[in-house]
């Protein structure tokens, strides 16, 4: 029988010709990423123990997002130890150049690999058909010292895409729905592979809307196969893909889900669950305080000219803070110069820093009492974004856009 | 809403263990002989077989890392300090009535959300013995054996229990509450040797002393 991208991806990182799901497999990482939410926690570890070696710096990246630029003594202290580790080791550092997992696509991201990460969102990297996971500090330290881990191979789940989105519909409000559908541990453990006619017309930078959220689904990994559209993604930040990965048609996968595009409507994650689903006309005139557009799901630049042809012209409403943070630098500075962080700044938004901001819920834009925030973040927990007693609502960037100016939840027109 | 089970997942290493499927493949792994333990930390003391006696947290599903511990708390100094701050968001008052050896009994999905390793290193903090829910989030489970926290998949008895009251965790046989036995996947027996060393860098240490 044939073999899933992700079995090919564990079979070769395993330096075997097959494996099945179930297996457990030590496998040599091809890339490994931390952030400053616990890089910290790594070194502290790392520093207690009795033969410290990194196996691989060349492999490693770390990249300061969560936290930035540091909001106090303790995180200016915790991002020291990253900072400082990062140099003394050669590690490839990054710091207020973006969200983690969109400097990754940017720059390291290769088809085929096999990369871990310290975030739940690595998942982000199968956009580019890249298997990426998030694991914890502890794991993270023991393939930074053996440069290996080992890796339960994954049931697939085939997610059948067909068809076009509509006019005012975007990645966003499908990967919602998917989600909505599946359920929050739908796909617990398993990867998620995205297909059909419907996944090949997405970009690259769709693709990574979809898979980044793969682990609100439960799931290990999100994939596509990398295409001509993932080429041409890696041509363009001068990559080549080195080892493309895609499935044998005779691939086992352990349940099929079909979705039409076309069938897709503008829709919501209500409080307090991601798979909480409801469609922005059911849940219009929700009151609303604050508005969010950026994270690494959705702060691309695709994403902010949506956001900002919706404001174009008009006004954030008075009683709401709309608050703008590009994915990346580089994502900053192209809508700079496609004048969006104009228009965002001309209709009263707070446009803020390339980081993880309002979706990590300590940094920046955190919300009060009984306060109400929509959001293109990743998640919608009960007080993810503040207070236990405020609510977040996720959506499209069009969805949010539109709700920062009327200050209610409102769908764009 | 189409909620599937955890399919595939018999090995109980990454993401939980479906319970049927562990137990049949692994029987019990039995290394030591029923020590009973009542209001003591887990570390060194979740051999199969080995009984807790256990005071019962009732959560439900969905528990996920930012109800564990909320972001504002994540940037103090130790997970000591981090502890009274559990469970906040649902319940405040929780993580101040817990007591050393209690367990807590949720429902599915627990653990979902963050990769935060600080999530299990708290719940070990305040003492808790041991996690039974229905489900867990992958993440979170990986991250539970690596810091010593013992968790067990059982799918009838997160709708049966009522909180404050008593259970006894036979570890890797059963779970006997208000006379009845709920069966248990067992962990395989690696697992079990790095939560009795409190984790995966003391287990490391132990075995060959590289790390």
């Amino acid at each position: 029988m044939g073999m899933t991208m992700a079995e090919k991806i564990i079979a070769a990182a395993a330096g075997v010709p097959a494996v099945s799901p179930g297996e457990i497999h030590t496998v040599r990482l091809d890339r490994m990423m931390s952030n400053d939410g616990t890089t910290h926690l790594t070194v502290d570890m790392f520093n207690k123990l009795k033969h410290p070696v990194v196996a691989e710096p060349g492999r490693l990246v770390f990249i300061a997002d969560h936290n930035v630029p540091s909001d106090s003594a303790k995180t200016a202290a915790s991002q020291k130890k990253m900072r400082d580790f990062a140099k003394l080791y050669g590690i490839d550092y990054y710091e207020g150049r973006g969200v983690c997992h969109q400097i990754m696509m940017e720059n390291y991201v290769c088809p085929g690999e096999l990369i871990f990460g310290a975030d739940s969102h690595t998942c982000t990297y199968g956009a580019l058909g890249a298997f990426g996971t998030g694991v914890g500090c502890t794991d993270f330290l023991y393939g930074m010292v053996t440069g290996k881990s080992w890796v339960m191979v994954p049931e697939s789940v085939r997610i059948e895409l067909c068809g076009r989105l509509p006019d005012g519909v975007y990645a966003r409000d499908l990967m919602l729905t998917i989600i909505g559908t599946v359920g929050a541990n739908g796909c617990n453990y398993q990867a998620m592979e995205f297909c059909g006619d419907g996944a090949g017309a997405l970009s690259v930078d769709e693709r990574m809307v979809l898979c980044n959220m793969a682990v609100e689904a439960g799931a290990k990994t999100g994939l596509f196969g990398p295409d001509e559209k993932a080429t041409e993604y890696l041509a363009a930040h001068g990559r080549k893909a080195k080892k493309p990965v895609f499935s044998d048609p005779d691939a086992h996968y352990i349940k099929t889900y079909s979705f039409d595009l076309g069938q897709v409507r503008p829709v919501v994650a209500k409080p307090d669950f991601v798979d909480n689903l409801d469609s922005v006309d059911e849940v219009a005139g929700t009151h609303i305080d604050e508005a969010f557009l950026g994270s690494c799901n959705n702060g691309r630049i695709d994403d902010l000219r949506v956001g900002a042809e919706v404001v174009r012209g008009k006004k954030v409403a008075p009683h709401v803070r709309f608050l703008v943070s590009p994915a990346s630098a580089t994502v900053y500075r192209q809508a700079l110069d496609e004048g969006l962080i104009d228009t965002f700044l001309e209709a009263g938004a707070i446009v803020v820093n390339s980081n993880c901001s309002v979706c990590w819920g300590a940094c920046q834009g955190v919300i009060g009492e009984n306060e109400v925030l929509i959001s293109t973040g990743t998640r919608n927990f009960k007080g993810r974004a503040g207070h236990p007693s405020s609510q977040v609502y996720l959506a499209s960037a069009a969805t949010v856009a539109a709700s920062a100016v009327a200050g209610a939840i409102a769908k764009a027109v | 809403m189409a909620k599937g089970a955890c399919a595939g997942m018999g090995f109980a290493h990454d993401g939980g263990a479906t319970g049927t499927e562990a137990n049949s493949g692994m029987g019990n792994v039995g290394m030591e002989n029923g020590n009973t333990i009542k209001g003591a930390p887990v570390d060194g003391a979740a051999g199969a077989g080995d009984v807790i006696h256990a005071r019962i947290w009732a959560l439900g599903d969905d528990i996920d890392t930012d109800i564990i511990i909320p972001t504002e708390y994540l940037a103090m100094k130790t997970v000591e300090d981090m502890k009274p701050y559990a469970f906040s968001p649902l319940r405040p008052e929780l993580a101040g009535m817990i007591a050393p050896g209690d367990v807590i009994v949720a429902g599915k999905n627990f653990g979902c959300g963050s990769s935060r390793e600080q999530a299990p290193e708290i719940i070990k903090a305040l003492g808790v013995a041991c996690v039974v829910a229905k489900s867990f989030a992958r993440i979170f489970f990986r991250n539970a054996i690596n810091n010593g926290l013992l968790l067990i998949e059982q799918g009838d008895l997160p709708d049966a229990v009522r909180e404050g009251d008593g259970l006894d965790i036979v570890v890797n046989r059963e779970i006997i509450y208000r006379g009845r036995s709920y069966p248990i996947a067992p962990l395989p027996e690696n697992m079990l040797d790095i939560i009795k060393a409190g984790g995966l860098v003391n287990a490391m240490r132990r075995k060959n002393g590289q790390c």
